[in-house]
């Protein structure tokens, strides 16, 4: 049915016609696609051979082939393919292929990211995997200890994904430096592939447990390192708690629905599921009394043999998370760690207490796992473990906020029942995503392929919120020689900080967002975000859309057959009532945009819960409306005439579509997001339907592509031409499927400098430069002039302030004379290589900095402290960078 | 406000002059060719009659890329050395293949004299080395530099070729009459003397040689006369 809004939409379905709705493909029935899944495995190796026929018109030779790295059979029953490229039997890092193979058995390509014509400067790598992480070892100076044994996947490195100078402040001495978790060295390969290898591996921290993983492409022939990531608890984000420190007071209130029909929670079931097994673990149904969404039925699992109840589920997740055996094992009699691989499979809680992670289940007494002594001394009356009392009602928690304490006197230990609280609340997620997966898409858990979940609540570390692990190890499979990664499908719920007004961050949005995210991890995985693109905005605004239908149809379709309602906000684990991210109208917090412009990435990598604002907002829109009322909270000044939206359960299925038919790259942009979202609703829903124009209109309203039947709106970009020759900082405009978003161009300190940007969609190509700051500054992390800025020309040429401190970035701004509602954001970053302190920055500075070379940092500053401009330090990372900022400042 | 605070003035009326459009004129401007000169097709290049830092043409200079080697006195060594040279915007100066506005030549050492542990292990393990260009005022100055970074390599003899630089006629150049002199001059050079110190040997923490001789030194460079034509 479709719900025309307004006369252009009815005029283009009437011209569309019913033949092109006739696209549209039909859900299949259960039992067929029962039959189809069960020929999954067979469709996706005819899909292989389609691919390996095809492989001369996609414009591959003789030396490239395909792996299969997954597949799904949708709701239309067709079998999803998706396959990495290999070359010389060597993966070729961000190019993959999605085949699609109908119920009939037609093939087709359903989108391809690949390289063709690869010619490498090597017949092989000059390192071994060996030798890489010598080398590794060395550039990770003063040495950190490896966690897991790190792997190291022979791949082929396209340059194109160099990555780049990420910039971090020293908040000891307020420098700006080059963040050497998350930068590429200053190298360009001169080819346009090079041989290379993917690192994983898991740092340890100060404390000696892992805490940060890092993800490095290594030149396998010059050691360089082409590009590396960071991610986990290792890598300070000074604003992780920002949104809920600064109290979010939004005024607009959320959406109003149709009130709900609330089923009675005393309605479910604390008794085991008849007709179950009695000689082993027994399903059940259990009681839970959450702080966030109020009482209701989870499943829990009965141990006859302990007669007690665990909050383990063995209904959902028969496969075994690596997790779990992992970080559950055990050492043997000759003090060996082995992996737990006897633990019942299922989706399972736990907490982390003392460092310890011990789940709600019997078996904490069993004899399998022995509690820490840390545990042991906060166990209160009715909880298990040393006790040997155990969990004998199967009621979860009392739904009041579970505050950490050390003082077991005072009954709040994490098994207490205020500690179950949580508990239940992250069972009560799982569950509920489960149960749309399976409702919505046909899917057994998050993958497919039925790996459980786990939950770590009452987390003492994470205060506030909610991170998550979608993978814990990796390995390199001896044969294909390819990075398995296995999945933990693990988040992590800090407990409360009642001093700031923070609850549990074991709430039901913050829960949705992280499984929402491991989904799109989890299929994307073996690509990695850049971190100028706008990978991650695109994926924490999927999150966010899955983390609604999770809490919202998840409940409904799931155990719980109750209806609750979407919220479109996130996390609202705050004392005063407020919540971190309205999707509906994302500049509430005060910061995140509500519309695209350039430059978004910025925002978007260095805090994703604000860059996702358009994406949300999209989103939004395509679930449920734009106003055309211009005081309302849901109005959007690029679409002023609104917008009829779809619903929650279709918009799910378009980005689930999407995400998994339409999407190679885990840096897409906004923009790739709306071509990709365009595509599914026109799979699902035929071309011309009524889903289609929402969708476009959807994105349109963000500011993301021209309304449906519109042509795209103007366009304002960063001419990357600013940037290094020699790091590829940016290589396409925001148009190309994977663009690069901007980053520093880089100027000397006090010489004008002519900054460059680009213009579509108008013939009007003038543009009015400012140094308005960026939406985020006075956020303190960039300094971003700490309260000066830059001197800009309305024609673009910039003048620094001259300032003492080393590099400085400064906010510019340039706004289309056509359209002002179309400016592009950016960043410069004021570079000064005055090493010799003649008031000149030239390349004769550098004979200063070959001085200093190998002399140390305190030595020579004592002589000439005009060696503390550039990147300062003695290393050849700084040196690099300081040859490239050179380069980037006087080059073009 | 360390660094700047002595320079601010200076630097400010460079600034303010490069603003308002007056700025990057280092030269006067050119010598007037005769009225009934025709359009210059090529660039002619003599060389400074001095001996001494110089920069001489090169023979692989053609009418529309001169090419001018740099070289120095000799009985002198040097680690390396960096020059500005100022013209008028009339030619371009060269831009290598590689992004770079200099050609090594080899007689500077670039990289470590021992190698480091990664380098000796793989032969091509990427070390960064500064050899250095670029240009300001809108390409009316070079600024090259070629230094050593590592202490450990010897001073070089500077009779040699030590870098190259290019000179290319451009449709700026095309538009001047033939025999219109183009300016081309040194603004300033500098280069890491013989004598740098020595580190001190582990446990001895003595850097005062090293410190009293943490400088470059100034030199001058004949250039040439450049000739549209």
């Amino acid at each position: 049915m479709f719900r025309m809004r307004y006369p252009a939409t009815a005029l283009a379905m009437m011209l569309a016609g019913a033949t092109l709705c006739a696209q549209a493909l039909p859900e299949l029935p259960a039992a067929q696609l029962e039959v189809l899944n069960q020929q999954e495995t067979a469709r996706a190796a005819q899909a292989a051979a389609y691919l390996k026929s095809q492989a001369s018109s996609l414009g591959l030779g003789g030396d490239d082939e395909f792996v299969l790295r997954h597949s799904l059979t949708n709701t239309q029953g067709e079998c999803v393919a998706r396959f990495d490229q290999i070359h010389q039997g060597t993966r070729v890092q961000g190019s993959s292929v999605v085949v699609k193979v109908s119920p009939e058995g037609t093939m087709s390509i359903s989108v391809s990211a690949l390289s063709k014509g690869i010619s490498l400067p090597s017949g092989q790598a000059q390192l071994s995997p060996a030798q890489a992480l010598d080398i590794l070892g060395a550039k990770l100076s003063p040495t950190v200890g490896f966690g897991h044994a790190p792997t190291v996947e022979p791949i082929i490195f396209p340059t194109r994904l160099m990555g780049e100078m990420v910039l971090a402040k020293d908040p000891a001495s307020g420098f700006f430096a080059v963040d050497p978790l998350r930068s590429a060295e200053a190298y360009q390969p001169l080819t346009a592939h090079v041989r290379g290898y993917r690192i994983v591996c898991d740092l340890l921290g100060s404390d000696g447990a892992p805490n940060t993983t890092l993800t490095v492409m290594m030149d396998a022939d010059t050691g360089a390192i082409l590009d590396r990531k960071a991610t986990g608890p290792g890598i300070k984000n000074p604003f992780s708690y920002a949104k809920g420190f600064h109290g979010i007071t939004g005024s607009a209130a959320p959406i109003t629905h149709a009130s709900a029909s609330v089923i009675s929670p005393e309605a479910a079931q604390t008794s085991v599921v008849p007709g179950s097994p009695s000689t082993t673990l027994i399903p059940a149904i259990g009681y839970g009394r959450t702080m966030y969404s109020g009482q209701m039925a989870i499943p829990t699992t009965y141990d006859p043999a302990l007669k007690g109840y665990g909050l383990l589920d063995t209904t959902r997740g028969s496969h075994a998370n690596y997790f779990v055996q992992d970080r559950m094992g055990y050492y043997d009699q000759f003090g060996h760690y082995q992996l737990n691989t006897q633990r019942p499979s299922g989706n399972l809680v736990v907490t982390d207490q003392a460092d310890v992670f011990t789940p709600y289940t019997m078996d904490a007494i069993s004899g399998s796992e022995t509690p820490a002594a840390g545990v042991a001394a906060n166990l209160v009356t009715g909880v298990p473990a040393t006790t040997g009392v155990p969990f004998t009602d199967n009621i979860w928690g009392d739904g009041t906020d579970f505050v950490a304490s050390a003082d077991a006197t005072k009954a709040h230990g994490a098994y207490s029942v205020s500690g179950q609280t949580a508990a239940a609340e992250a069972m009560n997620g799982m569950t509920n995503a489960y149960e749309f997966m399976k409702y919505a898409f046909n899917r057994k858990g998050l993958d497919g392929q039925d790996t459980a979940m786990t939950a770590v609540v009452n987390d003492r570390y994470y205060l506030g919120q909610v991170i998550h692990e979608t993978f814990d190890q990796w390995r390199v499979d001896p044969v294909t020689h390819l990075q398995i990664t296995l999945p933990s499908f693990r988040f992590t719920c800090g407990s409360g900080l009642p001093d700031y007004g923070v609850l549990s961050a074991a709430e039901p949005t913050l829960i949705g967002q992280a499984l929402g995210d491991m989904l799109w991890e989890w299929t994307l995985q073996g690509q990695s975000s850049s971190s100028i693109s706008e990978g991650k905005i695109v994926q924490r605004g999927f999150a966010n859309l899955m983390s609604q239908a999770f809490m919202s149809l998840g409940s409904l379709h799931g155990i719980q057959r109750r209806v609750i309602m979407p919220t479109y906000t996130i996390g609202q684990n705050y004392a005063n009532g407020g919540y971190a991210t309205s999707m509906f109208q994302p500049s509430l917090d005060g910061i995140s945009p509500d519309g695209w412009h350039d430059g978004l990435s910025f925002l978007g990598n260095e805090w994703p819960d604000y860059g996702e604002g358009p994406m949300d907002r999209a989103f939004f829109f395509m679930s449920e409306f734009a106003s055309s009322d211009s005081s309302s909270s849901a109005y959007s000044e690029y679409l002023p005439q609104g917008m009829t939206g779809i619903g929650l359960e279709k918009t799910a299925k378009v980005l689930f579509k999407a995400l998994t038919e339409d999407i190679t790259s885990a840096e897409i942009s906004c923009l790739g997001m709306r071509v990709a979202c365009i595509k599914a609703a026109t799979d699902l829903y035929g071309t011309g339907s009524a889903e289609v124009i929402a969708t476009t209109n959807a994105f349109a309203a963000a500011n993301i592509g021209g309304a449906y039947g519109k042509p795209d709106p103007v366009r304002v970009w960063f001419d990357m031409k600013n940037f290094p020759d020699n790091s590829d900082l940016g290589i396409n405009g925001p148009f190309e499927p994977n663009p690069r978003g901007s980053r520093y161009p880089i100027v000397p300190l006090g010489e004008p400098s002519q900054l460059k940007v680009n213009i579509s969609g108008t013939s009007d190509t003038g543009v009015v430069w400012t140094n308005n700051p960026a939406p985020f500054n006075g956020s303190g992390y960039w300094d971003l002039g700490g309260g000066v800025q830059g001197q800009i020309s309305p024609e673009g040429v910039f003048l620094s302030p001259l300032r003492d401190s080393t590099l400085n970035v400064y906010s510019v701004q340039a706004k289309s004379k056509a359209d002002p509602k179309q400016w592009a954001q950016g960043m410069v970053l004021v570079f000064s290589c005055d090493f010799d302190g003649d008031g000149s920055n030239d390349a004769l500075d550098y004979g200063m900095l070959a001085l200093a070379y190998e002399v140390p940092f305190d030595v020579y500053l004592s002589v000439n402290a005009h060696l503390m401009v550039g990147f300062p330090g003695i290393g050849e990372g700084e040196l690099q960078w300081n040859l490239a900022a050179f380069k980037s400042a006087f080059g073009n | 406000m360390r660094i700047y605070s002595i320079l601010t003035p200076l630097m400010l009326l460079v600034f303010v002059g490069s603003f308002t459009g007056c700025g990057g004129a280092y030269t006067p401007p050119p010598e007037a060719p005769a009225a009934t000169a025709a359009a210059a097709i090529g660039l002619a290049y003599t060389n400074p009659s001095t001996s001494g830092w110089a920069l001489v043409k090169d023979a692989s200079s053609s009418p529309t890329h001169l090419v001018l080697n740099l070289v120095g006195p000799a009985g002198l060594k040097a680690r390396g050395v960096g020059f500005n040279l100022a013209s008028d915007g009339s030619v371009q100066f060269h831009k290598y293949a590689d992004g770079t506005y200099l050609k090594d030549t080899g007689v500077f050492q670039l990289k470590l004299a021992t190698p480091n542990l990664y380098s000796t292990k793989y032969p091509n393990f990427y070390e960064p080395v500064i050899l250095i260009g670029g240009t300001k005022n809108a390409g009316k100055l070079l600024t090259v530099g070629i230094f050593q970074k590592d202490r450990a390599q010897p001073a070089q003899p500077l009779t040699a070729p030590l870098c190259q630089i290019g000179i290319d006629f451009g449709a700026a150049t095309a538009a001047l009459p033939s025999g219109t002199t183009i300016p081309l001059n040194l603004v300033r050079a500098r280069i890491i003397p013989e004598d740098i110190g020595v580190i001190p040997t582990i446990p001895n923490v003595d850097w005062t040689d090293v410190l009293n001789k943490f400088r470059l030194e100034d030199i001058q460079i004949s250039v040439g006369t450049l000739k549209a034509q």
